[in-house]
This record gives structure tokens, sequence and C-alpha cells, in this order.
């Protein structure tokens, strides 16, 4: 499943605020984590946003030891992140319902 | 860690690779440092990264374009237009750095054979006439060219990657880039006139003047290293303490 148009991306963005906000991860564990929520996303697709979001100041990475040995850049989120994160969650929360009934209505 | 360590650590890293993932992670890695306006830490943090993930895949038996899709070069493309601008100033140096080095060696080159000629063969002359407006216009011509050339370099690998080119085909694209500018660099020397100021110099100053370019260039390349080696795990633009 191609993640290309502008809707998924918009999504995306959101899902990634949403873990980095839970834990710290580290970009191969994001992509896990996106996938065991079952989104079908190539897993590089995730590189291209981390760096948006990074350019946008919501989040931060950090080149720290892991528990495996190697540096690895670890995902923070920022204040700014953090708001932009709410702001996601009630627009989602505005528009799911009468997205769904709209879908509903249509196959129905 | 600055540039230069994630570049070594890459380098030890990417053995770990297979040979077919390893062709194609080679290939966006020429791509994306090819793209030299931008921030050299950013995108050597991010080739570090995209690498941890290949291998992470790799032992799970995925290859590179379940990671990262069928069209790697639309992808480099993607994550090129997300990757912040080198700075001003680093682009600056840069082009100084450029421009010494390509002085240097032409001065070098130069001198080297005019020495040798006068010297051990006894042809040409040991001094030299010097216009003063016909050489800052030639150097100013050679320099336009020269950067002209390492852009055209530049851009053609670009364009060659990801691709399977013959490489007889390529060595014929490589020899007439190189042709076309040598006739280029050649043309002015020909028919500039002389005019400016004249002196007379020694032929083997040119040698000297050189020599002494490529020490300035050396020495602002080690300087650059120690400031960054100082700078260590200050960390870069995205990361923050």
């Amino acid at each position: 499943m191609s993640m290309r148009s502008q809707l998924l991306k918009g999504v995306l963005e959101g899902c990634l605020l949403a873990v980095i906000s839970n834990e710290t991860v580290y970009g191969y564990e994001l992509s896990k984590k996106l996938q065991d929520q079952g989104l079908e996303v190539s897993e590089g697709s995730i590189y291209p946003i981390l760096l948006r979001l990074q350019k946008d100041d919501l989040i931060y990475g950090k080149m720290e030891k892991s528990p495996s040995g190697p540096n690895r850049k670890y995902y923070y989120i920022t204040d700014k992140g953090q708001e932009a994160l709410t702001e996601f969650v009630n627009n989602w929360e505005a528009i799911k319902t009468p997205v769904d009934q709209l879908m509903g209505r249509r196959k129905g | 860690m600055n540039s230069q360590e994630l570049i070594k650590l890459n380098n030890k890293k990417r053995e770990k690779l297979n040979e077919e993932n390893l062709k194609y992670y080679e290939d966006m890695l020429v791509y994306l440092r090819l793209s030299f306006l931008k921030s050299e830490q950013e995108t050597e943090e991010l080739l570090n990264e995209l690498l941890d993930h290949l291998l992470e895949a790799q032992e799970e038996g995925k290859d590179f374009t379940e990671v990262f899709g069928d069209d790697p070069k639309q992808y480099a493309n993607e994550l090129l237009g997300e990757i912040p601008k080198s700075m001003t100033k680093e682009r600056f140096n840069l082009f100084l750095l450029g421009s010494f080095s390509f002085f240097a060696s032409v001065l070098i080159f130069n001198g080297l054979i005019d020495t040798v000629m006068y010297y051990i063969f006894g042809k040409g002359s040991a001094m030299d006439e010097v216009y003063l407006g016909t050489a800052i216009v030639q150097s100013s011509i050679s320099l336009l060219i020269a950067f002209f050339f390492l852009f055209i370099v530049m851009e053609y690998l670009k364009w060659s990657m990801f691709k399977n080119i013959n490489k007889y085909l390529e060595f014929f694209y490589l020899w007439l880039i190189s042709a076309l500018s040598i006739g280029v660099f050649v043309l002015p020397i020909y028919f500039l006139p002389d005019f400016g100021t004249s002196f007379e110099v020694p032929v083997y100053s040119y040698l000297i003047a050189g020599i002494l370019l490529g020490l300035i260039v050396y020495g602002i390349f080690k300087l650059k290293g120690n400031s960054k080696k100082a700078s260590r795990d200050q960390g870069s633009n995205f990361n923050r303490e």
C-alpha cells in the first residue's frame, strides 16, 4: 500500500507524534510499533516524515548508546510537538465520526 | 558524534550488508552525499540511521526494496527534500577550499613543468612575463569552468545512480565531458589578449606559490577537523542536549 497521498501523510505524522510522545524510540523500533498496530506502511516511509517533524521542531533526535551497544538516534517530543499532537487529536476526533458515518451510509 | 566519526562508523557497519543490499545502499549513499549543499551532519546522521534499519531488516530476511520501496531514487529525493540546507558560512568555506585547491594544483603543475623543462631539458625560459589583467581574467574564467566541470560531473553521477549503465557507454560519457572541459580551458589561454601592467617572474616561483597555497589549504582542512572535534557532542541543528 502506498502512503503517498497527502491525507495519509498527515495521518501518519500524527501517529508518529503519538508514538514518540508515549515513549522514546529509534527508527526501526518506530516502524515496528506502527506495523504492530496494523498500519501497513512501507518501513522507509517514516524517515522523510521524521525529518520533517524535526525541521518543524516538533521532535528532536539524540544519538545515544543502545542496550545492544551501537549508537542510535532516539527521538523525543518537544513542547511544540505536544501541542501539535493535541491539535491533531482534536481534529481527528472532530472528523472521525462524520467521516465514518458518511462512508457507512455510502456502503449501506 | 560529528560527521567524520559517523562516516567512519558507516564504513565499518556497511561491511555487514549482503551484496544486493550493499549495492542499493551505496547508490543511495553516494546520491545523498553528492548533494553537497545539504548539511553534512544531518546527511550523515540520516545515512547511519537508514543503514541501521537496513541491517536489522536484513536479519529478518528483508531486502532493500522491501524496506525503502521499489523506486530508490524517488525515495532519496523525498529524503533530500527534508534535509536542512547547509549554512552560508559552511558553503562559503567549501567554495574557498575548492578554489584554493584548484589554484594550488594548477600552479604546482605549471610551475613543475616549466621548471623541469628549463632547468633539466634546457627548453623554454627561466623567466615568465605576467600581464596582471590577463592573469586575473584568465584565473577567474578557469575557476568558473572548473566549478562548472565539477557540477556537470556531479549531476552526471546523480543521473546515473540506480541505473545500470553499460561500462563502455559510461566511459564514453566521461571522456566526452573531460575532453570538452579541457577544450574550454584552453580557449581563453589562446584568445585572451595581453593587457594590464606586466612584470617578470622566475618560473619556479609558480611552484613555490602553489606549494604555499597547498599548505594553506591543508592547514584550513586540519583546523576544520580540530574545531569539529572540539565541538563534538555539541550536536547538530536537530539535536539538543
